[in-house]
């Protein structure tokens, strides 16, 4: 749900290169190149989803957002700040205004800490409340905005279950009243009805507290369930922007690495098996020496001269809609139907009162 | 496929001792798998789906107690002399893991460690060695195979090394092949290859395959028939597409509708109230009584029996009648 109609994150040709130890002289200019080259915008409000799989640079990206780490080059606009500017003392006074959610709650739970502790320090760190009553009120609030209480307090990680730990790391996440959210496959580690525990939770947060989101996935399921606007990701770049409900949902997708992705929600309902399925080939190849022209066409079974010299941008096909690809019109012929049929698929199985 | 049974598993129970009690992690569940049938085991952390795949392969640590028959081609492999059973696993019946790294030797070359499978089983080859292990690198699909043979596991993607792990299988031609979460480790792209090569060998050979999968996905994609399992009992059994289309047990109606299709403006997703049990003392009766909103005083007390829905599809659940 957009609430107000501007943007609240910038982010302009943002480049992260990891200089990795080659030969035996140490680092000799060869770079990982997690994220390449990537612009977007966040809107007030919404969910904004980023897809890929292992190594495509979605997590470097959300911890460049976040400034957790430098960037190489680019800029990030956080409500209009210059991120990259701020001083250390400025940069600290603006985290309060974010925050994170990982993948493994129990990696990222100080599991020598009380929930109370856990709770108390982003409160600390940032001066917020005056006393000590205060700040406890503010977290029995918080805990019980999560779906946990009182009785959680003084309890540790380890006594609390894989849902509930990360219900713990959210209100750690939201309790500085944050306006963004990162969230790094928060739902990765879980079991399915856990799962929609913990999503039902971040929708219901999300409305409460009018907070805007980039959720980090790869999970095509959970993405075009969550967000309001995708992002995909290959190799560094983004390859595609669309809108979730109105193209995503119904199918409409122009670059044959998405359609492929999409291709891999299963057939729930198993009419839709197919012996002859549409698999994309190959493996990602290495963000060290990614291909030339567009990284994709070594895996594309469209690709063309044009496509192993030549970059495509990233452009606007249709209101709101971007494509870094030379050939849109292929797929939309040759995967999109297929996709559309997938998703359709799914809003059968839906309606079917299942 | 033809409707003979390959492997049958007759009320089996897996109870494991531990410091605080005894888990009793599988009570009493029966399950068939026919020749050339893909059967699925689903069901989420801890419901037991593991422990069944390691018990027919007696793969079980030391503090279990296993009951029960487990009948492959007729012979009970509970009662087999371990030089007997060693004849069968690994040849007869195959067993891939999630994580291919672990049950691969990081020291030995992939050529190495597959040539042993022909050793050890004694295979009969009709050329070298050698060239039998690359004829099965090629039929994975693995790219470049005569280079491949001398790699190690670590130069191997996660996606090349589940191929090998598949291909050193494949050497014994097993009738039946226990793949457990083969691709949960693996990027969704890389997951379809891996799932379509097992459908493709499957037809080649004519072979087996329980996967164990706490993924409706790869069910959906894979399996003839699937056992949905709740805390080391089976709630539901039945052709797959009965099973996602008219789901009879509550737990297995809640978890279909737990799965994010649709939209979030659309519709929210339904919650199973309450955890998994503990299971040194696990809920008498149906186990699943506690965390159902149906449950009568009958759920409580007595072990639902298998009621049937039509030809295969059975439900062990009271609020479908049955004695």
């Amino acid at each position: 749900m957009i609430l107000v109609r501007d943007d609240l994150i910038i982010v302009k040709d943002l480049k992260k290169y990891f200089p990795i130890r080659a030969g035996l002289f140490g680092t000799k200019g060869v770079f990982v190149r997690a994220v390449d080259g990537v612009s977007l915008t966040i809107k007030r409000g919404e969910t904004f989803g980023l897809a890929g799989e292992s190594g495509c640079g979605k997590s470097t990206f959300a911890r460049l957002l976040l400034r957790l780490i430098e960037p190489t080059a680019g800029k990030v606009l956080f409500d209009g700040i210059d991120l990259f500017s701020l001083s250390k003392k400025e940069l600290r006074k603006l985290r309060r205004r974010m925050g994170i959610v990982f993948q493994d709650p129990k990696s990222s739970l100080n599991p020598r800490m009380t929930i109370y502790n856990i709770l108390k320090r982003p409160l600390e760190i940032h001066g917020i409340g005056s006393s000590k009553e205060e700040r406890l009120n503010m977290i029995i609030e918080i805990l019980e905005k999560v779906g946990l209480g009182e009785e959680h307090l003084n309890r540790y990680p380890h006594e609390l279950s894989g849902g509930q730990q990360q219900r713990v790391s959210i209100a750690r996440a939201i309790i500085t009243k944050p306006d963004f959210v990162v969230l790094d496959e928060p739902t990765s580690a879980l079991d399915i009805s856990v799962q929609a525990q913990i999503l039902n939770l971040l929708v219901k947060l999300q409305r409460e507290f009018k907070l805007t989101y980039l959720f980090i996935t790869h999970n095509l399921m959970v993405l075009q369930y969550i967000s309001d606007r995708v992002g995909i990701m290959y190799l560094g770049k983004v390859v595609e922007i669309m809108n979730t409900r109105d193209e995503l949902n119904l199918g409409k997708v122009y670059h044959p690495y998405t359609a492929f992705l999409m291709l891999s929600i299963p057939a729930v309902d198993i009419r839709e098996r197919r012996r002859d399925k549409i698999i994309v080939p190959g493996e990602v190849p290495s963000s060290i020496n990614p291909p030339t022209g567009c990284r994709f066409h070594p895996r594309c079974p469209f690709a063309k001269e044009e496509c192993k010299s030549k970059e495509p941008p990233l452009l606007e096909i249709r209101r709101g809609h971007y494509v870094a690809c030379h050939f849109p019109s292929i797929t939309e012929e040759k995967l999109t139907p297929y996709v559309e049929e997938r998703m359709e698929s799914i809003r059968r199985l839906l309606r079917g009162g299942s | 496929m033809n409707n003979e049974i390959l492997l049958k598993i007759e009320d089996l129970y897996v109870n494991f001792r531990t410091d605080e009690g005894i888990a009793k992690v599988i009570d009493g569940i029966s399950l068939s798998i026919r020749y050339g049938e893909v059967l699925a085991l689903m069901g989420e952390t801890g419901c037991g789906k593991s422990t069944v795949a390691k018990s027919i392969l007696r793969l079980l640590p030391k503090n279990a107690e296993v009951r029960g028959k487990i009948l492959f081609k007729g012979t009970n492999l509970l009662d087999l002399p371990e030089s007997e059973l060693r004849k069968i696993r690994g040849k007869e019946i195959g067993m891939i893991f999630q994580e291919p790294l672990t049950a691969l030797n990081p020291v030995f070359t992939i050529g190495n460690q597959m040539s042993e499978m022909f050793k050890i089983h004694k295979l009969r080859i009709k050329r070298t060695i050698q060239e039998e292990v690359i004829e099965l690198l090629k039929n994975v699909r693995i790219p470049d195979p005569q280079r491949r043979y001398y790699s190690y596991p670590f130069e191997l993607s996660g996606g090349m090394r589940q191929r090998v792990m598949i291909a050193m299988m494949l050497a014994g031609r097993p009738s039946l092949l226990i793949a457990d979460e083969p691709t949960s480790a693996l990027d969704v792209t890389i997951q379809a290859q891996i799932l379509k090569l097992l459908m493709d060998l499957r037809n080649k050979y004519n072979m087996s395959i329980l996967i164990i999968t706490h993924d409706p996905g790869v069910v959906a994609e894979m399996a003839d028939r699937v056992a949905i399992m709740y805390a080391g009992q089976i709630a539901e059994v039945g052709p797959v597409r009965d099973i996602f289309l008219n789901p009879q047990h509550p737990y297995t109606r809640g978890l279909l509708r737990a799965l994010p299709l649709g939209h979030k403006e659309e519709r929210e997703l339904e919650n199973i109230p309450g955890r998994v049990p503990n299971l040194i003392n696990p809920p008498p009766g149906c186990r699943f009584h506690p965390r159902c909103p149906y449950a009568m005083e009958r759920c409580r007390k007595v072990k639902p029996k298998p009621v049937v829905i039509s030809d295969e599809h059975y439900v062990f659940c009271h609020l479908l009648g049955g004695e």
